[in-house]
This record gives C-alpha cells, sequence and structure tokens, in this order.
C-alpha cells in the first residue's frame, strides 16, 4: 500500500464511523458514557478535511495530530498519539513484510500512553493479538480483527471508564476494540 | 510563586475550582481551562496546551479522569519551553486546594507537590 491508498482507505473512516457510529455508542453507553460513536466520527470527520501527504510517513504524522485534536475521548491522545508513532517507521509503502513493524509501533504507543498490558478489555487486546497473528505469519483479515475483538467480550474491565462497572462489563465488546477492527482494517486491507 | 493549572473534561469544572482556590488564596495564579474543542464534555490536547501556554512560572497541573491525564502527559512531552511543569496526581479539587494553599503560606514548588502527595498517596 502506497501513502495515496493510505490517505484514501484513512479518509474512507469517515464513512466507516458514520455507519458504525450508533453501534459504538450503544456499545460504550452499556459500559462506558457512550460517546465513542460520536468521538471516533468527529476525528475521521476531521482526518477527511485535513490531512494530506504524499508519503506514508507525512500521511500517518497528519492523521495523528488531527485526531489528538478532534476525538474528544481517551481515544484521541491513545490513536492520535500512536498515529505519530507509526509516522517514525521509515518505509515507502506498508507491505506484508513490514505491516507488524506499524502494529507493534502502534502496540507500544498505546501500551505507554495507556498504561495497559493486555487483558484489560480494551483496544490494546486487538493489538497485541494483531501483532502476535502477523508474528505467527498469518495475514490480518477483517474476519480475524472482528474475531479479537469479540473475544474481548468475556473479560471483566480493569482499564479505562469501563472498569467502572466492574463485572457489569462482562459480555459486552469493548467499544475501544470494535473501532480498532476499522482503524486497523484501513491500515493492513490493501497490504 | 509558582502557578496551578487545572485541566478537566467540564470548563464548568476547571472554572469552579479555580474559583474556590482564588478564594481561599488570591495570591495564586490559576489556570483553568476544559472540554473539548467544541465546549463539550471531554478533553484535547489543545485545551492543555492553552493552559500551558498561558503560564509564565513553573506549575503544578491537576487533571481528572482518563483522557485528560492522557492529554497533560502528551503535552507534557511535547513541551520544549524552559518551566518546570509538573503532573501532580491527586484528586483534582482537594489536590489543586492544598496545593494553593501550601503555596501562598510559602511552600515552594517542590514542597507543595510533596505535600500533596503525602496526603493524597
Amino acid at each position: 500500500m502506497n501513502a495515496e491508498l493510505l490517505l484514501q482507505n484513512l479518509k474512507a473512516l469517515k464513512d466507516t464511523f458514520e455507519q458504525e457510529e450508533q453501534n459504538l455508542t450503544q456499545l460504550d453507553r452499556v459500559i462506558g458514557d457512550g460517546d465513542h460513536g460520536v468521538n471516533m466520527l468527529r476525528g475521521f470527520k476531521a482526518v477527511d478535511e485535513k490531512v494530506s501527504g504524499t508519503t506514508i510517513s507525512e500521511v500517518l504524522k497528519s492523521t495523528g495530530m488531527t485526531l489528538m485534536s478532534s476525538v474528544g475521548g481517551a481515544s484521541g491522545p491513545l490513536y492520535g498519539f500512536s498515529f505519530v508513532k507509526m509516522a517514525g517507521v521509515d518505509e515507502d509503502e506498508i507491505t506484508s513484510d513490514n505491516l507488524k513493524s506499524f502494529i507493534d509501533e502502534f502496540k507500544n504507543a498505546v501500551a505507554t500512553r495507556g498504561k495497559v498490558t493486555g487483558g484489560e478489555k480494551t483496544m490494546y487486546d486487538v493489538l497485541l493479538k494483531a501483532s502476535k497473528h502477523l508474528e505467527e505469519g498469518q495475514p490480518l483479515t477483517n474476519e480475524v480483527l472482528q474475531q479479537f475483538a469479540d473475544e474481548t467480550k468475556e473479560l471483566e474491565a480493569t482499564k479505562g471508564r469501563a472498569a467502572y462497572f466492574k463485572k457489569d462489563s462482562v459480555g459486552h465488546i469493548d467499544p475501544g476494540a470494535q473501532s480498532m477492527v476499522y482503524v486497523l482494517n484501513a491500515i493492513s486491507k490493501d497490504v | 510563586m509558582a502557578t496551578i493549572g487545572i485541566i478537566s473534561h467540564s470548563n464548568d469544572i476547571a472554572q469552579g475550582v479555580k474559583a474556590l482556590l482564588e478564594q481561599m488564596s488570591p495570591s495564586v495564579t490559576v489556570i483553568a481551562k476544559g472540554g473539548t474543542n467544541e465546549g463539550g464534555i471531554g478533553t484535547s490536547i489543545d485545551t492543555v496546551n492553552e493552559v500551558i501556554n498561558e503560564m509564565e512560572e513553573d506549575a503544578m497541573l491537576f487533571y481528572d479522569i482518563g483522557s485528560s491525564e492522557m492529554n497533560l502527559e502528551m503535552a507534557l512531552d511535547l513541551y520544549e519551553g524552559t518551566l518546570q511543569l509538573y503532573k501532580v496526581d491527586a484528586p483534582i479539587v482537594e489536590g489543586a486546594f492544598l496545593a494553593s494553599v501550601s503555596l501562598s503560606t510559602g511552600a515552594t514548588i517542590e514542597e507543595a507537590i510533596k505535600s500533596v502527595e503525602k496526603e493524597f498517596s
């Protein structure tokens, strides 16, 4: 995937989040404050309007800075900071050989900023599993990513706003894990 | 004397804490902002940067839940100025209140941070 296609995929997330806004908001209403759908849509509307760049690095950095300013919830700094960190991976294209470097940078950034280690029912769980999946030489498909998000259903949240809901958080997919499916799909689907 | 910075999910909370501190310790400068860029409930790194950009002296920075801490940490990581800025982990109202009283009674910023940490750790 070259920079142009990456830019196109990231801008297309505006449409994805328009479609999924209600679903994400519903997930977040059960175990959070019900604004994840609105926040992500606001972020990617801004990405659609403002992001530019002619290299992979420029596109990722511009996306990160835009998300930081416009999302509004915890996903703002988490996604924003991660895209900025991914911009540090110096590659001309995202390929099946180097995709893991981008995902790992993403994963480490979320771990640093969110102080998570995995199993806490957050977006990080999807990243951790995606990284392991790539390490095993398997391709990241939308189905695989969705399965990783589905697996957060059985976990009890111990980080983020959902942690306040304790046992009541079990039985629901984490909204951040669900939005991560779309974001990772945009980065990996044309690789 | 040091400044106190307040970052909240709600601008009303930020302004409320500022009003409370200023009544108890009017000599301490308090810079408080909250909410998203659109004025809703939430936080943004821009809000934190606006607080930091108004600082003219070393400061203790207080935050409330979740993303305000992440945005504050990120803004401090990216800060390139010369002031000493400290993120303080304490309840936003009680922590900032104790800090402002400490500063107003002549404590240094280090002493004020210590007294807050002692009370809330």
